[in-house]
């Protein structure tokens, strides 16, 4: 089930509300936001529940054992025993089938590939219990003693399958003392709505023009033609997924959760370090916090620390060469800012500061946009022949202007949403009491619209499944 | 004694701009709290509006403009259940039979029209607009699949997708009224299809 569904929004949310609101006690409200949780993750393959319930129990007992282990060896030993649980668990579901594809290609073997099917969220969730029982180890936070209270933490459904990976530190006081503020209602609907919209009025129809573009024939793409697909790519992935994560946070709020922000409109950034700095913070911050203090044979190294974190990044993504290239890459750069200097950076001329990252941020979308199932790394080639005066089909065909023409409110009603319009508006607001009413009641109008649009677009049944739901 | 009246009279000052301050945040702590509640009011009445026509409101099960039977509810047993075919069938359903179906399928295809201007350079009109045949009966469409060629054409409000793909019927040469396309039989190098019923092609 995905939010921008109409099951999800108009039956599944409802229902959720209705038992929410109907239950008093708040471990009555868990225990309601627990079985509708796992019955959102059943939805579609009930089997892969068992799963989840089985790594909340295996990390349950792994939290236990470092708190009540004394001495510093078993400590490690437990944290040792879970991460080699949780990591062996995404290896063999994730990246079982690559790595071993791979292997029968370099080796001309015939290993059996394994064929596992994909696990929704297997990566958002097992890095947020990861996070836990590192936590745990640090004693940053105390084990949860009672397992359901961990696994409402685990398996909690507006983030779930996508996002944010929200740390335990973050919510473990709101499992238990909680309470759902006038505010809290008012703006998680109204980010759950403004999320909807992203997704459902601009992400799904960038996608469809994307997929014209890219998705067809790469090889026969025009110059113009080609930076214009990934440029909407650009955009469309950014929608697709900040559009998730402020219905998961909006639909947090509205439970009495607030979870961080996973995105802080990453393309006014200026170089690359600020553009990861605003660009799925929850996963950043996630390998700053538990990947960058690993030492290299009792050592800290800043480069090689630098090289496993955008390893894992790309590895994260997903089990495609493409991915692992679009870490390194984002890697390089970020290398070669640390090597460059903050001082220095910020002596170039602003504007080329801009060009340099939209220019790096737009060509790595067109490193991960072509992984195995459209062509992979051949595509690849072809597509980055196809954006410089090489490419033999020309500058510019019919087919591109048609589409540019036939697309342009779209286009720029995208662009301009990368801009932090709410929060401009918030500071217009504060100058008067006239100008906060104003703002407020055109806010409210605003979300209606978008509501009752997104709300028809999703009858379409070509509205797209979210990106990152795979990861 | 001058003294004590100016402190008495300083901290009555204080104490009024405390209250008139006190009073100016109360107010707008309620001005606040009145926009939030009229914000949840409008949207959650749209929200349960929604709600209830989609779960009240008559459901087709049949499609006239895409010439199709739409999606059936779930038969359940236990097996399907666990292979996720269940949830999936009912999903479908649940979205393939959205009360006024047609309706809103009509709306998507004009938004979608409207997401841009009309490309116009080196459009060459080709065919006349095409003829809307009257809708069949339910009986006739009893034994239609989903796959049906459509015999009914609502221009891009029966498919997905109309903007960007080409068509699968192009008529070339009927009635050109661009006077600068001669050659009615030469094949088109771009057919755009056209929300307004037209197929245009670009030369």
């Amino acid at each position: 089930m995905i939010f921008s569904s109409l099951i999800f929004t108009y039956a599944f949310l409802p229902l959720c509300l209705i038992c929410y609101g109907l239950v008093k006690p708040l471990k009555g409200k868990n225990a309601v936001l627990i079985v509708l949780s796992l019955f959102f993750y059943a939805w579609g393959e009930p089997v892969r529940v068992g799963l989840l319930l089985i790594s909340a129990a295996v990390n349950y007992f792994v939290g236990i054992g470092i708190g009540s282990v004394k001495s510093e060896k078993g400590k490690k030993g437990v944290l040792a025993a879970g991460l080699v649980f949780n990591i062996g668990m995404i290896a063999v579901i994730k990246y079982s089938g690559f790595v071993m594809t791979n292997i029968n290609a370099a080796f001309h073997s015939e290993i059996p590939v394994p064929d596992i099917a994909p696990l929704a969220g297997i990566s958002f969730y097992t890095f947020q219990i990861i996070s836990y029982i590192v936590d745990c180890y640090w004693e940053k936070v105390e084990p949860q003693r009672n397992f359901f209270d961990l696994l409402l933490y685990i398996c909690l459904f507006p983030q779930l399958i996508a996002g944010p990976i929200v740390r335990y530190t973050t919510i473990a006081e709101e499992i238990n003392n909680r309470h759902t503020t006038l505010k809290d209602y008012s703006e998680g609907f109204t980010r759950f709505v403004v999320g909807l919209a992203k997704k459902v009025v601009l992400a799904d129809q960038l996608h469809r023009i994307v997929d014209d573009f890219l998705g067809t024939n790469v090889g026969g793409m025009t110059i113009a033609g080609t930076w214009y697909g990934i440029i909407l790519y650009s955009l469309y992935i950014y929608f697709d997924f900040s559009g998730y994560s402020d219905m998961a946070i909006g639909i947090g709020r509205i439970f009495g959760f607030h979870f961080n922000e996973n995105f802080d409109h990453p393309y006014l950034c200026k170089d690359i370090t600020e553009f990861w700095q605003r660009w799925h913070i929850s996963l950043g911050s996630f390998f700053r916090d538990y990947l960058l203090p690993v030492t290299f044979f009792g050592h800290r190294n800043k480069y090689m620390s630098l090289a496993l974190v955008w390893l894992c990044t790309g590895v994260w993504h997903g089990a495609s060469w493409n991915y692992i290239l679009w870490g390194v890459y984002y890697g390089l750069f970020i290398l070669f800012e640390e090597l460059l200097g903050k001082k220095r950076i910020k002596k170039i001329p602003i504007v080329i500061r801009h060009i340099y990252s939209k220019l790096v941020i737009i060509l790595g979308f067109g490193i991960f946009y072509f992984d195995d199932t459209k062509g992979g790394l051949s595509n690849l080639g072809l597509f980055f022949r196809n954006l410089t005066p090489a490419n033999p089909n020309g500058w510019c065909k019919a087919p591109d202007q048609i589409s540019m023409c036939n697309n342009l409110f779209l286009i720029i009603a995208a662009i301009i949403c990368t801009f932090p319009l709410i929060k401009w508006f918030g500071k217009l607001s504060e100058r008067s009491v006239g100008a906060k009413t104003a703002v407020s009641v055109s806010g409210t109008v605003a979300c209606a619209a978008l509501l009752v649009l997104s709300s028809i677009l999703m009858v379409d049944a070509t509205t797209q499944a979210f990106l990152y739901w795979h990861f | 004694m001058s003294d004590k009246k100016k402190n008495v009279s300083e901290e009555e000052l204080d104490e009024r701009d405390r209250v008139k301050k006190n009073k100016d945040e109360w107010k707008r702590e309620k001005r606040t709290k009145t926009l939030q509640f009229v914000n949840i009011v409008v949207l959650m009445t749209i929200f349960t509006g929604i709600t209830v026509f989609m779960t009240f409101g008559q459901r087709p099960n049949v499609s006239y403009t895409e010439n199709r039977d739409l999606e059936k509810p779930p038969e359940f047993n236990w097996e399907d259940y666990w292979a996720g075919k269940v949830t999936d069938q009912f999903a479908k359903y649940y979205n393939d039979t959205v009360p006024m179906r047609s309706t809103w399928k009509l709306f998507i295809s004009n938004f979608r029209a409207h997401l841009g201007i009309k490309y116009k350079g080196g459009v060459t009109i080709v065919g006349p607009p095409p003829v809307i045949d009257t809708p069949s009966k339910p009986e006739d469409n009893s034994n239609s699949s989903a796959n049906s060629i459509p015999a009914v054409v609502i221009p891009g409000g029966a498919s997905n997708d109309t903007s960007n793909k080409i068509p699968d019927v192009v008529i070339p040469g009927q009635n050109t009224s661009d006077s600068t396309s001669k050659d009615t039989n030469k094949v088109p190098d771009v057919v755009i299809p056209n929300t307004s019923g037209d197929h245009n092609t670009t030369e």
